[in-house]
């Protein structure tokens, strides 16, 4: 009763606070910053610009105020000498819990008060797409445990260090460690400003809600447990830090909690079921895998029970296997599963997952008796998908939510890495997910569906490959034909009045017929199909394979579309992922080499089709120009000019710079040499020439990629006639 | 040293008038006490004298010339104590006073420990301040105060904090110090002045009640003091200021002081407590009276 | 004032400004953001230029000097804090003139000031000589002190102006200075702006990088600003003069 009578006390001189006010005016002012700061891109959706954006700011921003408002009322009893009287009162470790309790509560009515304040607004500028349940969401999940979070680490520090000044320097380390650079993608040391990559629009997703209520959950834990520390600290007797901490810890039972709420939160940081324990960077293989004809899979019928409540998956798996292979067996399968269960020829057979986590992928050792031939490997599974960690902080690939479902490759179905992928017969999958999400399987839509009468319905499909990727989410599926060539072009449904409106599938097939006019007929669909899919915006990008083309989902955001200053916008990514269906992947397969690799090519026909759609001079700013400003960026940079010190770096420097070497070199550099390839060689319709000779030639080029050296043959050049410098 | 105010005048920006025309004289030697009650302004006046205010109206004159003008010479002869003050409590006592002698360039090094001697903090001269009684944080205020022998002595409300031996024994050492220099004592500790000053300050209201000297305000208040007996519940006569009460079991036995004592009360002989709130309260006294302060 | 005591003075001023939990605490904070700001960014090279070169580092020098002015202006605030109120009454008896007072601190807050650059500074010169074996620094003087000098003069000059008027305003002061990090140009106080952006306006030299010149412009700038330190020290004495016999 003491301290809920003291907090009341507290609560009640806060709501009078001058301080208090002007704290909860500044958090609720900070919101609308972010999108000041930071120009709308056309890059964002409608939900990551008008909700993501300003909670971020508004929580950053308001847990720096509350801990400041903190910081000034603990020290405020020191500071007006009152502390000799109250502490005759009431007890001081009473009296500070009931004040930062008081200010929490006051902070969490200030976190209501602000969502209420902007709620018209934002819902009016999102009209249909506007969702209260996740507006208020964000703020619950990400504001107000942050800003509680502030105010614990603020009272702690303070309580601890007796001193504003020192408690402000530690307070700020400690935020800077979360805002600077260290913690640039970490989902979970950015304990002030949580991270999240963006939202999407026609494909939500409430992944970065879970993640985020996980690492608030983590800190708040953290936080609590110092903060019951601190108040051990609280001064008695006039005495030191020591000799306090020591006579506090026999009148007040709180060291226990607070060791306990800490390893909490240490333990959820480790045991975190989001991404992965795998490096920051795509490490390539070394696993050569001896895979013998023999060693064959002749068919595979795997059956995935997607539960979107809990975004976990339970499935079967079960390979034919024609001949075993000799020695220990390895699959890979998505970190986040759990084998529960595997069998051969109908016995258990022992098994072992090693936790080494590389790409997104554990791997999992067994051994199968090499005598019995012709029998069924089946494996149970189980588990939560997990993002792979070198691209989690750039896509959200792997998840399963109510609206939205996203698996790939081992977040589907184990692989076998020592057997042969092509099968005799095609893959069965059984899928069941929520009855009002359209699937793709493998690219393919998905149309033979059972409708099990509970809000889910079981989808079968037959694919050559059993490795590929699942999407499913609230899609239209517009279909038409361009010649022979069927063409199935699946967007979000929220955008429907979008592509009505700024006729989308006119943009397709000029640009379909475009590429074939120039280069040849499309010979990458699929038996003359070609799917066209919007990607989630958490998907980070687009990519172009065998009979489909994703693109990334704002390029029909409403500000992307009519704003056609910006330059490669991201309708012309649309542009250039739907060239890759002739440079890249089944068509013209060309090899990744430094300087070499599909993106030229495609970037390049990217430029010729801009600038025939928009004129000379627009292709001129916003590619060539463009390409020549990276490439003297590069020519510049002090490590180019001197490789010798860039081996003097330390091994992660090297790679970035590297890396981002190769961007450059394949995305601008490449460009700018086939562009002045095409004047040698005598024009832009002979570059076209020689490219429709290339690209019906590609079958040449299947098993052994298309190289640089290859190109300049049929340019007739030499890599020195192609040099820039 | 002589120091002459005349016709001083000092009201406050909030309008508040702290001193209404008082002129006064002090010459060394001379041990002043400064008595009034709080608001009477003898802090201002004090500040004054230190020239940490700009009077309203009038001048302070030291040694003949406008005080202000001699601003350096005056700290550099000054000593002052005020009754509000802070130390730096991370240094030692051997260290804060070290400080304030290089501030007041005092070279010579034996003036701290003279003072530490004074002021019996030696054995806490290695002491941090941080970690001193209030009582000993205030003899280092009186040591800083007694720094390089000044010869103007301002004390506000010196003793303050210090137990009845240490009063003793200060102002002892004050007045051994007035014999060559002029101290001026402000305090509400009546004793202290009665023991050692040879001339009384009466301030109230901005306005100098009395000047002169103890025996001088005390025989004032021949007659005007007396005793007399009353049962609880009985209010005090009228126009009787009651010093103090003692309850006996003949009923409450209380001292009075008054411009007229009422039938009941028997006069008696006045102290220097009774003769200081008979004059503050004497009702004629509306403007500044001066005796002539006795010769030394 | 006799010069014994005057430096008598200054020592127990710098004792109780450098010997204390406050400032060590911010010279490790200094210390541990400049090797994260050489680490993770003066190491790609500032403007194509080396990590090295002078540009590089004046472009780190003006980058930590954000944090050294705060620490200079934390340092002031303690100096128009109410204990020191209280304290000067006490020394404002003393015949110690406020220009006096004025200097002291004014030295006291520029020994702060150069051992917390002399430490962001050490640290560059150990970066360049661990990681890339560079041990030409002769050219970085000159510039150290156009950065250092006049940033300070006008900080401390503010600092103690506005702190005279108030405690409160050197803790705006103190927000200012971080808002004012991200001026360009040749008024650029602290440099970082002016140093990462001119290299690429120059022509290349012979060894691929662009000649190390400060504008006339600039070097402008600096004198103004000493000149503004310079005159708002001195309105501070002048005015604690005029002050300390005001009601």
């Amino acid at each position: 009763m003491r301290l809920f009578s003291l907090y009341r006390v507290e609560f009640r001189r806060l709501l009078l606070s001058r301080t208090a006010a002007i704290a909860a005016i500044l958090s609720i002012l900070s919101l609308p910053l972010g999108n000041l700061l930071t120009a709308f891109s056309g890059g964002r959706s409608m939900s990551a610009h008008y909700i993501l954006t300003p909670v971020l700011t508004g929580t950053t921003a308001g847990a720096i105020v509350w801990a400041v408002v903190m910081i000034l009322e603990a020290d405020r009893l020191q500071r007006s000498c009152v502390h000799v009287l109250t502490d005759a009162v009431a007890p001081p470790a009473f009296l500070s819990a009931a004040r930062t309790l008081a200010l929490m509560t006051l902070s969490a009515a200030v976190t209501v008060l602000t969502a209420l304040v902007y709620l018209p607004c934002t819902a009016s500028k999102m009209s249909y797409l506007f969702s209260p349940g996740f507006y208020f969401a964000n703020f619950m999940v990400f504001m107000l445990p942050t800003w509680w979070v502030s105010i614990l680490f603020a009272d702690a520090l303070y309580q601890i260090t007796r001193r504003v000044e020192l408690t402000c320097i530690l307070y700020i380390a400690l935020a800077g460690v979360s805002i600077s650079g260290i913690a640039a993608s970490d989902y979970f040391m950015r304990w002030i400003n949580p991270f999240v990559i963006t939202y999407s629009d026609g494909f939500p997703t409430i992944w970065p809600l879970r993640i985020g209520l996980y690492t608030r959950v983590l800190w708040l834990g953290i936080a609590l447990g110092i903060w019951l520390f601190s108040i051990l600290c609280i001064r008695r007797y006039q005495r030191g830090l020591v000799f306090s901490i020591l006579r506090n810890i026999q009148k007040l039972p709180v060291l226990i909690p607070a060791v306990m709420f800490v390893t909490a939160g240490i333990l959820l940081w480790d045991f975190q079921p989001f991404i992965d324990h795998g490096p920051d960077e795509y490490v390539a293989s070394d696993n050569v895998w001896e895979i013998d004809d023999a060693n064959r899979i002749s068919a595979i019928r795997y059956s995935l029970d997607l539960d979107p409540a809990t975004g976990t998956l339970s499935a079967k798996a079960e390979y034919d296997i024609q001949v075993p292979c000799r020695g220990e067996d390895v699959l890979n399968l998505n970190p986040g599963y759990t084998i529960t269960k595997m069998t051969y020829d109908g016995e258990n057979i022992p098994f072992r997952t090693v936790d080494s986590d590389i790409n997104g992928q554990r791997p999992t050792y067994f051994e199968l008796p090499e005598q019995l031939c012709s029998k069924t490997l089946v494996i149970e599974y189980s588990g939560f998908p997990t993002q792979g960690k070198y691209w989690s902080n750039s896509m959200v690939r792997d998840t399963i939510d109510r609206d939205y479902i996203s698996l790939s490759s081992v977040a589907i179905v184990p692989i076998l890495e020592n057997y042969y992928t092509g099968v005799d017969e095609a893959a069965v999958a059984d899928i069941t997910i929520p009855d009002n999400l359209t699937p793709f399987l493998n690219h393919e839509l998905m149309t033979d569906s059972v409708d099990n009468g509970d809000g889910t319905r079981t989808w079968r499909a037959r694919c050559p490959k059993y490795i590929g990727d699942l999407t499913a989410g609230y899609y239209t599926v517009d279909a038409f034909r361009i010649g022979d060539l069927a063409v199935d072009f699946a967007y979000g449904t929220a955008y429907e009045e979008i592509v009505a409106k700024n006729d989308i599938q006119q943009t397709i097939i000029d640009i379909l017929t475009y590429g074939t006019e120039h280069y040849g007929e499309l010979f990458s669909a699929n038996n003359n199909h070609l799917l066209l899919r919007q990607e989630s915006a958490m998907f980070g990008g687009g990519y172009a394979l065998r009979g489909v083309s994703t693109w990334f989902e704002t390029v029909l955001a409403p500000d992307t579309l009519s704003d056609t200053d910006k330059g490669a916008s991201a309708t012309e990514v649309f542009i250039h992922e739907m060239l890759h269906q002739w440079w890249g992947g089944l068509g013209l397969s060309c090899a990744d080499e430094e300087l070499w690799s599909s993106e030229g090519l495609t970037v390049y026909s990217t430029y010729r089709l801009v600038k025939e759609k928009y004129g000379e001079l627009y292709a001129q700013q916003y590619y060539v120009d463009a390409w020549k400003e990276a490439v003297d960026e590069q020519n510049r940079s002090f490590y180019n000019r001197h490789p010798e010190y860039l081996d003097l770096l330390p091994e992660l420097y090297q790679a970035q710079i590297r890396s981002a070497n190769k961007v450059i070199n394949q995305y601008q550099r490449m460009p700018l040499m086939i562009l002045k390839a095409e004047k040698l060689v005598g024009g832009e319709d002979k570059m076209d020439e020689i490219l429709r000779q290339m690209y019906a030639e590609r079958d040449q080029y299947q098993e052994n990629d298309f190289y640089f050296t290859d190109f300049l043959n049929y340019l007739g050049l030499t890599e020195e006639d192609l040099n820039l410098e | 040293m002589k120091i002459d105010v005349s016709h001083i005048t000092m009201i406050y920006p909030s309008g508040k008038k702290a001193l209404q025309d008082i002129s006064l004289s002090a010459e060394s030697p001379n041990f002043i006490g400064v008595l009034g009650p709080n608001g009477a302004g003898k802090t201002t006046l004090m500040k004054l004298l230190i020239a940490g205010l700009l009077p309203t109206k009038g001048e302070i004159s030291l040694d003949g010339k406008p005080l202000l003008s001699q601003e350096r010479y005056l700290k550099s002869q000054l000593g002052y104590l005020p009754q509000n003050f802070g130390l730096y409590d991370e240094l030692t006592v051997w260290q804060f006073l070290d400080y304030m002698a290089a501030l007041k360039n005092i070279r010579d090094s034996k003036a701290i420990a003279e003072v530490l001697e004074r002021t019996n903090m030696t054995a806490l001269r290695k002491t941090r301040i941080r970690r001193l009684s209030g009582g000993q944080r205030q003899r280092v205020g009186i040591a800083q105060a007694l720094l390089g022998n000044p010869q103007l002595i301002i004390l506000d409300e010196p003793t303050v904090g210090l137990d009845p031996e240490e009063r003793v024994k200060f102002r002892n050492i004050f007045s051994e110090m007035a014999q060559d220099k002029i101290v001026l004592l402000s305090t509400h500790i009546v004793e202290d002045v009665q023991a050692v000053c040879n001339r009384v300050l009466v301030i109230h209201d901005g306005l100098i009640r009395f000047d002169g000297t103890p025996a001088q305000l005390i025989a004032q208040t021949v007659h005007h003091v007396g005793t007399c007996h009353a049962q609880p519940g009985d209010d005090a006569p009228d126009g009787c200021q009651i010093v103090s009460k003692v309850h006996t079991a003949d009923g409450i036995r209380s001292r009075i002081v008054a411009e007229h004592l009422p039938p009941c009360a028997q006069s008696c002989e006045p102290t220097l407590e009774d003769a200081y709130l008979y004059c503050i309260h004497r009702p004629e006294n509306q403007k500044n009276i001066r005796e002539e302060p006795a010769a030394i | 004032m006799n010069k014994m005591c005057f430096l008598k003075i200054l020592c127990y001023e710098l004792r109780r400004a450098l010997m204390n939990r406050l400032f060590l605490g911010l010279l490790l904070m200094n210390g541990l953001s400049a090797w994260f700001l050489l680490s993770y960014d003066i190491i790609r090279g500032t403007a194509y230029t080396a990590p090295f070169s002078v540009w590089s580092y004046c472009t780190y020098l003006g980058r930590t000097l954000p944090v050294a002015a705060v620490t200079v202006l934390l340092l002031l605030s303690s100096y128009y804090s109410k204990k020191q109120k209280q304290v000067e009454i006490l020394t404002a008896a003393a015949p110690f003139s406020p220009f006096d007072q004025v200097t002291i601190r004014t030295v006291t807050a520029g020994i702060c000031f150069l051992l917390i650059s002399l430490v962001v500074i050490l640290l560059a010169l150990l970066f360049y000589m661990r990681l890339f074996g560079f041990r030409n620094f002769a050219p970085f003087i000159l510039p150290s002190v156009l950065l250092l000098l006049p940033c300070f003069i006008l900080v401390n000059g503010l600092g103690q102006l506005l702190g005279s008027l108030h405690c409160g305003l050197i803790y705006v002061l103190m927000m200012a200075v971080l808002v004012l990090c991200n001026v360009t140009g040749v008024f650029d106080l602290f440099g970082a702006g002016y140093f990462s952006s001119v290299p690429l306006t120059l022509p290349a030299g012979a060894d691929g990088e662009p000649a190390f010149t400060v504008g006339a412009g600039f070097i402008a700038a600096r004198l103004l600003y000493l000149a503004l330190g310079a005159a708002c020290i001195y309105l501070t004495a002048a005015l604690s003069a005029r002050k300390s016999r005001k009601a």
